[in-house]
């Protein structure tokens, strides 16, 4: 076993191993995401999901919040019109938006990419301070600026 | 020395094993954490979180025994180098991102504090592989009597 043709089989096979495993594993898990669709994190069911054009639906029908969850430097760069800056680090110097977001229509949650965590912990946090009716765009400020909707700030000046 | 490679040896297999296991216990979490690090195409996050916990325990569990030693020497040194490389990666993009390593759940940022450890794994890993399977290892145990039984 000391060939570089056996080390690669016995690396092959260890991974195979590991595949098979996993995958068997992954029938008694009830709340395993999907294996290769992009993936939006453990969010609850009751959070909508929506891609930027639904966000953007939503943003020209009004009555909905937009809640950006990045820090206050980034969000001061660039951010949604008339989105709010509510930094998932700083949640509880923010606690007194909360009495406006569950008084809104949607709260449509956003961070930088579809990579970023604050917008899902954010929702969290969201969900357990009783604001309802949260909506989360997964691709973030990116996603947006890439389908060419309008920002404040950033690139646009 | 072959006693000083038996226990690195050892030391590195519970080290994958321990690794493995909240990882294990919980996939959403790690998928998260894989996502955090932001190295991994999205699509693949999942199939990572789904393979990698396994392949470190097995690595874990071959390097124990000593089976298939260079296969699981050479995966652990390539995982000690693949998580420097994304820790100093995550540390120069300037990422908030939590190390993960044996515990998914939070944990303090990567700063460059962590570096040193990731890069004893590495050489740890390293050293096992180069001096190959020690005379306690079960491959050899077993490549000893497969020989004397053909004499």
């Amino acid at each position: 076993m000391n060939s570089p043709r056996d080390t690669l089989l016995g690396m092959v096979t260890l991974f195979c191993l590991s595949l098979s495993l996993g995958l068997f594993t992954r029938l008694f898990l009830p709340e395993a995401p999907p294996l290769f669709t992009a993936y939006h994190g453990s969010v609850s069911e009751e959070v909508q999901i929506v891609d930027p054009t639904g966000a953007h639906r939503i943003f020209e029908e009004g009555g909905a919040v937009f809640v950006d969850a990045r820090e206050l430097e980034r969000y001061e760069y660039e951010h949604i019109p008339g989105a709010i800056n509510l930094p998932v680090d700083d949640f509880e110097e923010h606690k007194s938006e909360l009495i406006y977001l569950r008084t809104a229509h949607q709260v449509v949650v956003y961070c930088e990419d579809i990579q970023c965590g604050a917008s899902r912990k954010l929702l969290e946090l969201l969900t357990k301070n009783q604001v309802r009716d949260l909506v989360l765009m997964p691709e973030g400020l990116e996603g947006w600026v890439d389908h060419g909707y309008p920002t404040l700030g950033g690139r646009d000046g | 020395m072959d006693k000083v490679v038996t226990v690195l040896r050892v030391s590195l297999g519970v080290l994958f094993i321990y690794a493995s296991l909240d990882k294990l216990l919980q996939p959403v979490a790690f998928s998260e954490m894989i996502m955090g690090y932001r190295l991994v195409p999205v699509s693949l996050v999942t199939l990572a979180a789904t393979v990698l916990p396994w392949l470190e325990l097995l690595v874990g569990g071959c390097l124990i025994i000593g089976f298939l030693h260079r296969s699981a020497a050479t995966w652990a040194t390539g995982f000690g180098l693949v998580f420097l490389l994304a820790k100093i990666s995550v540390i120069l993009r300037g990422l908030d991102v939590s190390c993960g390593c044996f515990s998914v759940n939070g944990g303090s940022s990567i700063t460059w504090s962590d570096i040193p450890a990731n890069l004893v794994l590495f050489l740890v890993a390293l050293v096992v592989l180069l001096k190959g399977p020690d005379k306690f290892a079960l491959e050899r145990t077993l490549v000893c009597q497969s020989t004397t039984a053909s004499q």
